[in-house]
This record gives structure tokens, C-alpha cells and sequence, in this order.
């Protein structure tokens, strides 16, 4: 009865309090839109992409009376290229590396004296480039370039094989659809999003971060010396502290259900077809955290300490899963598997992918596992330390 | 004058003369930024996995992996089976994955227009630049495809054309040469600078916890009945928390220059400014806040509510570039966005004319909020809730 009394009150406070509300429901909404809406340019159509056409500076080496390179002249007419590239004639290979420093040309091309003469005689032809300020202009000035000497690679590759008469005879093929398909990841062609990558890193995440609350609320009680009171009356401190840990614990339930749902209607994040499985992910991943947090809460002498390392093992578990940046692969696999977030992570994704329950239910047990670990720890430090004055 | 100064060297003293204060505020800092820099920036031959399956018996496959093997970036590793790529895939063992389906090179020869599949757990930089490499050569296969089709009658003529054609692409005898004058900057250096924002705006919310606890436990107050001014106790907090900064960023900075040798790109001192400046807006941040919410414990809270959000608009993250317009726009008002660019245009040789532009704007934003927050630093107003 008094742990009921006691968790009413816990949550009544929690509710009460106005940064809890906004922290726990509207910032985990705020960084799924805003990842969701920064990475759509990216994740979705790439026709929303624009691109700003980068200035490249053109050098010919060409000596004397000797013609520029006319395939580099047609190339750069065409509408297409005109989008994405504006050209600049250049005199001398020093003019334009001084233009490349000031940031005049974003690139710079260098054609050798006998460019098309080489090509076209199945010689050796190489263009120089040189690389410039902005990395972004690089990779798209870059890329144009690349692509157009391949085809020039290939289409000479072809004339010396097959004769130059193949070039005219092949009338650009009518394109049926594109030579390169994203494939599906899931079992059941449902699509996949990174959107909802980036849903389950930062659910888990909010979930993991629950455990401040934990922290607070059991320093609070000692800080405002509410607790030698309580302690004066007929309540057991288990009963207290148990009482406080249910009530926070239900806020958190209640905190993954808000954004599993409201990501599913505002965002249409699909969250996969075992919601069942989905809520025992979230529970033990809330269990974990929360005994976590209890172990941390006991060992410590003050909220600041606990808060802040609380949230340091947030977000480094949450980073070296790999739920922030890409990070490099052999990292995520190794230092990754040591975190919770990357069980919790691995289960979530599968079930979100429709795969099969043979290969969700390894991970779980995993989580599970830790879960029960830290369970018992945070159970024998209970049983040490204990919860008074 | 010597009052100021009293007070802000008890401020130091307090926060880091302890030798856990200066572990945890001078000598963690410094470590965990070392750790990212030697993960994200130390190789800068970093190659990304590509992991794949051939399905295809014929000669396009092969050719596709052999030019693919030819980029540097690549690493790529082989999966026995389109199960276990998958499996792979959302395991992130790799950025991308490829498939080249069964009869692949069949379906060329027959204008069919087969897909290879590109599979990708989350869109990132690598995996899109991977996906139209992937299709730049792909669409040469199908065209090149087509003209020995043209030319030829025989299927096993065909074959045998097709073959020779790769045979003859892949001595790449039209070319480029790069040549890189190092005039861009390093492609690590933005997510160091952007986890060292993330980092040192943490930190500083600590510094300022530190003045709230003072507030609340009413030392203030006490330190108001000695013979001091109440401007002087706030520039001296003020300054205290500065010093403290201050010696962390140096700590951090000399962590990666001289144990790791990282090169950072740019000068160590434009760096070392940048930062500062950024510090001070971050100051103004966390004490606007704290003089909005009395609560010390939602003070951190509310913090957090900012930090990361500015973090991911700022391009702490992700660059700036790839966001949709109007998000750019709402970069502006961001102070990391400004602090970034500050990097980028020290670490391209960028001179004060350029510099003086995002310095000129943190240093607008930290004035704005420091007087807005300048509040919490004075003892005069103890409204403070427990």
C-alpha cells in the first residue's frame, strides 16, 4: 500500500514538472523531425537536391596554332552539363592554380596539348585535375569529370575492338529503368527508411536517458532532507525507494509508447509487425537503465556526479553503437557489442525489417541477459548501500 | 579590482584544484577528444567496407568488381549469398552492399536492361557516392552492350567482342591525374570540431551548474555580505568560469596536437580563438537559461533540450550542405553552424577578411546572451527555488 501511495506521488510530480514533460515527450519528437527532415534530401527523392553548379577552371596546353580539345567543348556544352558546371577559359597552368586558392574556380581541368588526337587514335589521354577549396564541389566536379572520361574510356575501348564505324552505328539506348536499384532490406517488402534508423537510436537513447530521472528524484529526497522525514514515518525504505522506481518507471513506459506512436502517425515511421516483441525491447531496455542508473545513484555522492556520468555512458553507448555518426565498421562490431543500445538496436531494426523471429530472439536474449545482470547488481547494491540518510 | 580577481581564482581553484575536479574537468575532456580524434581523423586512409555477392557467371560482373577495386576508398568483401549480405547489411558491417543478380551479363547482351542491387542501412555521404559509382558503371555496361550488339551477329561472337571490349576498357588508357594542393579541408576535421562544440557546450553547463549551486545553497548571498559589489562577484564568477573554459579547450587542443600529432589543418591559435568564442556563447546559453528556470536540477535538463537540437542544425553532425533550404536558413541562428565555418575557412587558408564574418557574429550572439543571462551571476535577486 505505502509503495503505491509512494509511486502516485512520484508520478504526480514527474507530471507536474514542466522540463520533465518537455524533455522526455517533445525533445525526442524535436530529434527524430529534425533528423528525419535534415536527412530527407538524402533519404528520399533525389530530385528535392539541388545542386549549385560549380566553377571550374579549363586550362589548354595546346601549343601554338593547334585546336583546343573540341570533346572537352562539346562536352561542356551539352544543357545538362551547363547546370552543374560553368566553365572558365584559363591561361597558363599558374593563373588557375592562384584562382583555385582564392576561390575564384572550384575545380580546375588541364587538358594536355593532344588530348582528342590521343583518344581518338586509342593512345593514352590523360586530363589533369586539381582539386579545390570546397570539399562538396570536389566530389560534384569531380564525379562529372570522372564520368566523362570513363565513357570516353569505354567508347575508345569499343572503337579500337570493334571499329570506330560502332560509335555512330549505337543510337543512345531509350532508358527502360535505371541500371541500379536500391534493394530491400526487409523480408516482406515493406519499405525502409533511414528515418526510421535514426527513430530507433534516439527511442533507445531517451530510454537510456530515463535514468537521470532515477538520479534526481532519489538525490532530490536526500538533498531537501524530505527523506530523514519520510524515514520517520512507518514506510520501509524498500518500500520507498521500490515505490519511486515504479513510478518512474511507468513515466518511461509511457514515454516509449508517445514516441513509438506519435512517430508513427506524424512521421508514418513504420516500427515493423511485432509489437508485442517491440515493447518487451523497450522494457528490458528501460529495466537496464534504470537499474543502471540505481548502481550509479548508490556508489555516488552527488546528483551532479550522477547525472553527468549518467549521461556520459548515454551518450557514448549510444555513439559507439553507431546511432549518431556512420562510424567505421570493425568499430560498431567490436567496441559497439559492449554497449546495450546495440542488442536493443540489432532487435529493433529486425523487427522493423520483418525478419524472421529465429534471428530476433538471439539479440533479445542478449538484452535480456544484460538486463538480468544489472538487475542483480543493482539488487545487491541496494542490499549494501541502502537508501537513508 | 582585487576582489574580482579573488573571486575568480577561488572559482578555479574550486572546480579544478581538486585533483578529481582536474580529472574530470581538464584531463577527461582531453581524453575522450583524443579518442575521437584517433578513431575518426587519425588514418586518413580510411577505407570504407563495400561488402558483395556475384551471382553473375559471365565477364560484366567480374568487370564491374574489378573497377570498383580500383577505387581506393573500397574495400570490398565478398558474402557467400543475397541472405547473408543482407544479414551483413543490417549487422553494419560495411556502408553499402552490392548484388549482381544471376545472368547479369546475359541480360546485357540481351538488352534486357537487368538491376544490380544496392543495399544501404542507413543514406550516409559514402553510401550515395557509392550507389552512382555503381550506376556510372553499369550504364557503360548496357551501352557498351548495345554496340557490340550492333556490330556483331553470333551470340558466341558477341560473348567474345563484349570480353574483349572490358578487356581493353580496363587498361584505362583515358585517364586522370589528380593532383591535390590540400586547399580543402580534411574530411575528419569537421566532426572533431563538431563533437568538440557538442562537448565543450556540455562542459560549460557545468561550469554555470556550479554558480546556481552557490545561488541556491545562499553562499552568494554570503559572499554579498563581505565588502564587495554585487558587479564585482558576477564578473568574478564570470571570469572564473572563463578561466576554467579556457584551460580546458587548451587541454583538449594540446591532447591532439601533441600526443596524438594530429594536424589539425589550420593554426593552432585561429583554432584555440574559434573555440573561446564559441565558449562564450555557450556561457551566454547556458546562464540565459539558468536565470529563466530556478531549478538547478531543470536548468540541466533544459540544457540538454538545446544542446542537441542546435547540435544537429549546426552541422555538428552532418554537413550543412545536404540539409533542405529551409533548414539552412535555420542553421544561421545556430552558433555552431557559425563556429564550423570559422574551421573550414581557417583550414582553407582563410585570412581575417574572410574569419572576421562568423567571429563578428558569435561574438554578437555571446554579447546578447551574456547580458541576458549576466542575472544569475549577481547575488542581488535570490529568488531560488529548492
Amino acid at each position: 500500500m505505502n509503495i503505491w501511495t509512494i509511486m502516485i506521488y512520484e508520478l504526480r510530480r514527474l507530471f507536474r514538472s514542466r522540463s520533465m514533460v518537455l524533455n522526455q515527450f517533445l525533445l525526442p519528437l524535436v530529434l527524430i523531425f529534425l533528423l528525419g527532415s535534415a536527412l530527407s534530401g538524402v533519404v528520399g527523392i533525389e530530385e528535392t537536391l539541388k545542386i549549385e553548379p560549380v566553377r571550374v577552371g579549363v586550362v589548354s596546353l595546346s601549343e601554338g596554332d593547334a585546336e583546343p580539345s573540341n570533346m572537352i567543348k562539346s562536352f561542356l556544352d551539352t544543357p545538362e552539363i551547363k547546370e552543374i558546371i560553368i566553365p572558365f577559359e584559363v591561361n597558363g597552368r599558374e593563373n588557375v592554380v592562384s584562382g583555385l586558392r582564392s576561390g575564384k574556380y572550384g575545380y580546375a581541368v588541364i587538358v594536355p596539348p593532344d588530348f582528342d588526337q590521343n583518344v581518338l587514335s586509342g593512345k593514352t589521354a590523360e586530363l589533369e585535375f586539381i582539386m579545390g577549396k570546397e570539399s562538396s564541389e570536389n566530389v560534384i566536379a569531380g564525379t562529372v569529370f570522372d564520368n566523362f572520361l570513363n565513357r570516353i574510356n569505354y567508347n575508345q575501348a569499343a572503337a579500337v575492338t570493334l571499329g570506330p564505324a560502332v560509335l555512330l552505328a549505337a543510337a543512345p539506348s531509350a532508358d527502360l529503368k535505371p541500371s541500379v536499384m536500391l534493394g530491400k532490406l526487409s523480408e516482406e517488402g515493406s519499405t525502409y527508411t533511414a528515418s526510421q534508423f535514426y527513430a530507433a537510436s534516439m527511442l533507445l537513447m531517451f530510454l537510456l536517458y530515463s535514468g537521470m530521472t532515477v538520479c534526481t528524484s532519489l538525490f532530490n529526497e536526500r538533498e531537501s532532507r524530505t527523506l530523514f522525514r519520510i524515514n520517520s514515518m512507518p514506510v520501509k525504505g524498500s518500500q520507498l525507494f521500490i515505490g519511486k522506481i515504479l513510478g518512474i518507471g511507468l513515466v518511461t513506459i509511457l514515454q516509449g509508447a508517445v514516441i513509438i506512436l506519435i512517430t508513427h502517425w506524424l512521421f508514418g515511421v513504420d516500427w515493423g509487425n511485432r509489437p508485442g516483441l517491440l515493447a518487451l525491447t523497450c522494457i528490458l531496455m528501460i529495466i537496464a537503465a534504470m537499474t543502471l542508473s540505481i548502481i550509479v545513484a548508490m556508489f555516488l555522492k552527488t546528483a551532479a556526479s550522477a547525472r553527468s556520468l549518467i549521461a556520459t555512458l548515454t551518450v557514448i553507448m549510444t555513439f559507439s553503437s553507431g546511432g549518431m555518426f556512420p562510424l567505421p565498421d570493425s568499430w560498431v562490431n567490436s567496441v559497439g557489442a559492449f554497449t546495450i543500445n546495440h542488442w536493443a538496436m540489432q532487435a529493433i531494426l529486425r523487427m522493423i525489417l520483418h525478419s524472421e523471429l529465429s534471428q530476433i530472439i538471439p539479440k533479445l536474449l542478449m538484452l535480456a541477459l544484460i538486463s538480468f545482470v544489472l538487475f542483480l547488481a543493482a539488487f545487491i547494491s541496494y542490499r549494501k548501500v541502502g537508501y537513508h540518510e | 579590482m582585487n576582489n574580482i580577481l579573488t573571486i575568480t581564482w577561488n572559482m578555479v581553484k574550486r572546480t579544478i584544484g581538486s585533483r578529481k575536479g582536474f580529472i574530470s574537468y581538464i584531463l577527461l575532456p582531453g581524453l575522450v577528444l583524443a579518442g575521437l580524434i584517433s578513431l575518426t581523423g587519425g588514418s586518413t586512409e580510411y577505407q570504407s567496407v563495400i561488402m558483395y555477392t556475384n551471382m553473375d557467371q559471365g565477364r560484366a560482373g567480374e568487370h564491374i568488381l574489378s573497377e570498383l577495386t580500383r577505387i581506393r576508398e573500397y574495400k570490398l568483401v565478398e558474402q557467400a549469398d543475397e541472405a547473408a549480405l543482407k544479414n551483413a547489411v543490417i549487422e553494419q558491417k560495411g556502408i553499402s552492399a552490392l548484388m549482381i543478380p544471376a545472368n547479369y551479363s546475359e541480360g546485357l547482351m540481351a538488352g534486357e536492361g537487368p538491376q544490380i542491387s544496392v543495399y544501404e542501412l542507413k543514406a550516409t555521404e559514402g553510401s550515395i557516392l557509392f550507389k552512382m559509382k555503381v550506376s556510372e558503371i553499369a550504364d557503360r555496361l548496357e551501352e557498351t552492350a548495345a554496340m557490340v550488339g550492333s556490330s556483331s551477329v553470333t551470340t558466341e561472337d558477341r560473348e567474345s567482342q563484349f570480353g574483349a571490349v572490358l578487356q581493353k576498357v580496363e587498361e584505362h588508357k583515358v585517364g586522370n591525374v589528380r593532383t591535390d594542393y590540400n586547399l580543402y579541408s580534411k574530411m575528419g576535421l569537421t566532426t572533431i570540431t563538431g563533437f568538440t562544440l557538442m562537448f565543450l557546450m556540455g562542459l560549460v553547463t557545468t561550469s554555470v551548474t556550479l554558480i546556481m549551486d552557490d545561488r541556491r545553497q545562499r553562499t552568494m548571498l554570503r559572499m554579498f555580505s563581505a565588502p564587495v559589489r554585487s558587479f564585482e562577484i558576477a564578473i568574478g564568477n564570470f571570469l572564473g568560469s572563463f578561466t576554467v573554459g579556457i584551460l580546458q579547450i587548451t587541454a583538449m587542443l594540446m591532447f591532439g596536437k601533441w600526443i596524438l600529432r594530429y594536424d589539425y589543418g589550420l593554426p593552432i591559435l585561429t583554432y584555440f580563438l574559434i573555440l573561446s568564442a564559441f565558449m562564450l556563447v555557450s556561457m551566454g546559453i547556458a546562464s540565459t537559461i539558468a536565470g529563466m528556470v530556478r531549478n538547478p536540477n531543470n536548468a540541466g535538463m533544459l540544457n540538454m533540450l538545446i544542446l542537441t537540437p542546435t547540435c544537429m542544425l549546426g552541422g555538428c553532425f552532418w554537413p550543412i550542405s545536404i540539409m533542405p533550404d529551409y533548414m539552412k536558413k535555420a542553421a544561421n541562428f545556430v552558433p555552431q553552424k557559425w563556429a564550423i565555418q570559422a574551421v573550414d575557412i581557417a583550414s582553407t587558408g582563410g585570412s581575417w577578411n574572410e574569419l572576421w564574418l562568423p567571429f563578428a557574429i558569435l561574438g554578437l550572439m555571446a554579447a546578447v546572451l551574456l547580458t541576458i543571462g549576466s542575472t544569475i551571476l549577481r547575488p542581488s535577486e535570490a529568488g531560488v527555488k529548492a
